[in-house]
Formats: structure tokens, C-alpha cells, sequence
């Protein structure tokens, strides 16, 4: 009965500890969480500017940006629920380099842009949180 | 104890405390160095998918 109690008591404590600095996985999490959430925010911006306008090719100049963008964030999600590598990464931070990009380089409008700005912003921080900015500019590792 | 009003309060316990197999599941997962089994990429594609359809769909 003692050994029971003491397991409760350590799964108690466990659940309730911080996670360890050693453990990059809830950074990584969290960095794939929010980079998720701006390749979101960007595409649909993508889909209501081209909507907006009447202008298609910004559908297709966006996904020249968001669909490698799209692959990178699959792939550091897969490292998150298996493996967390340094590799994983730079494909993180890559993909946010990739989002940035096309918020810099399609004309989405002030609205949208202003709109989505600061998550675009959050997804690339934490990306360079996650590698530790160990990546190179292009996201790969330096 | 018997085994079996052992086994009756770890069922009392964690019926009253949900959280606990939770606690327990995360437990396991930070021993093996990974997340629940596809959680992360099932969150992603869910949320993407269909977006990056309509992105690369052909020209209207």
C-alpha cells in the first residue's frame, strides 16, 4: 500500500512538474503549433485576396511560397510525434522564412496583411527558438 | 491488501482523477522522447489540408 501511494504521489508531482530545458519537444510543439497557424492565416489571406480581386495568380504565386512551406511543416510535425531533430528544425524555421516571404512578396493587400502580420512574425521567433538559431538564413543548418 | 480491493482503489482513484491517465500517457510519451502517436501531424494536416487543395486546385 506504501508503493501505491508513493507511485500516485510521483505521477502526481510529474504531471504538475515543468518541462525539463533539456526537453526541446514542447518548444518544438509549440513552434509547429504556431507556424501551423500562420501558413493558416496566410493561405486563407492567399484565398480572399485572389476572391477579392478577381485575381487568380495570386492564388498560384502564394502556393509558390506556401506548398514547400506546407511539406516543411508536415515534416516537423512528424518529427514532434516521433524524433525531435535539429533537422526538424531548420525545416521549421525554413517554413517560416517561406510564410514571411509571401506576405513580403504577394500583394495581399494592406488589410490582410496588416491582419496576419504579427502571428507571420510569432511563427518565425519561435521557429528560431526551436533551432536554437542555429540554422542558416535559407533555414537550413549552419 | 488483496490484490483485488487494490485494484479497486487504483479504479477509484483514477475515476476520480481523469487527469491522472493523462498524467500517466505523457509520462510514457516523455520516456520514449516522443508526443502521442500522431497527434501532431493529424493537428496540421487537419487544419491544412484542405486549404493547400484550394491553393494548388487549377486556374478558375
Amino acid at each position: 500500500m506504501k508503493y501505491a501511494a508513493l507511485v500516485l504521489f510521483a505521477l502526481v508531482a510529474c504531471a504538475g512538474a515543468s518541462p525539463s530545458p533539456q526537453n526541446p519537444r514542447p518548444t518544438a510543439r509549440a513552434a509547429v503549433d504556431v507556424a501551423k497557424d500562420a501558413w493558416v492565416m496566410v493561405a486563407r489571406g492567399c484565398l480572399d485576396a485572389a476572391d477579392i480581386s478577381g485575381n487568380d495568380t495570386i492564388r498560384a504565386e502564394c502556393a509558390k511560397y506556401l506548398s514547400p512551406a506546407h511539406a516543411l511543416i508536415v515534416a516537423a510535425a512528424e518529427a514532434v510525434d516521433t524524433n525531435w531533430t535539429q533537422g526538424a528544425s531548420c525545416d521549421l524555421a525554413k517554413a517560416a522564412a517561406l510564410i514571411a516571404d509571401t506576405v513580403k512578396n504577394v500583394n495581399l493587400g494592406p488589410e490582410i496583411t496588416k491582419e496576419i502580420g504579427p502571428t507571420v512574425e510569432d511563427a518565425a521567433l519561435l521557429a528560431g527558438k526551436a533551432s536554437q538559431w542555429a540554422c542558416g538564413p535559407d533555414g537550413g543548418a549552419s | 491488501m488483496s490484490a483485488a480491493a487494490f485494484v479497486a482503489l487504483i479504479t477509484a482513484v483514477l475515476t476520480e482523477a481523469p487527469h491522472l491517465i493523462d498524467a500517466v500517457e505523457k509520462i510514457i510519451a516523455s520516456i520514449k522522447g516522443q508526443g502521442p502517436a500522431g497527434s501532431e501531424v493529424d493537428a496540421v494536416r487537419k487544419a491544412t489540408d484542405d486549404l493547400m487543395a484550394r491553393l494548388t486546385a487549377p486556374a478558375k
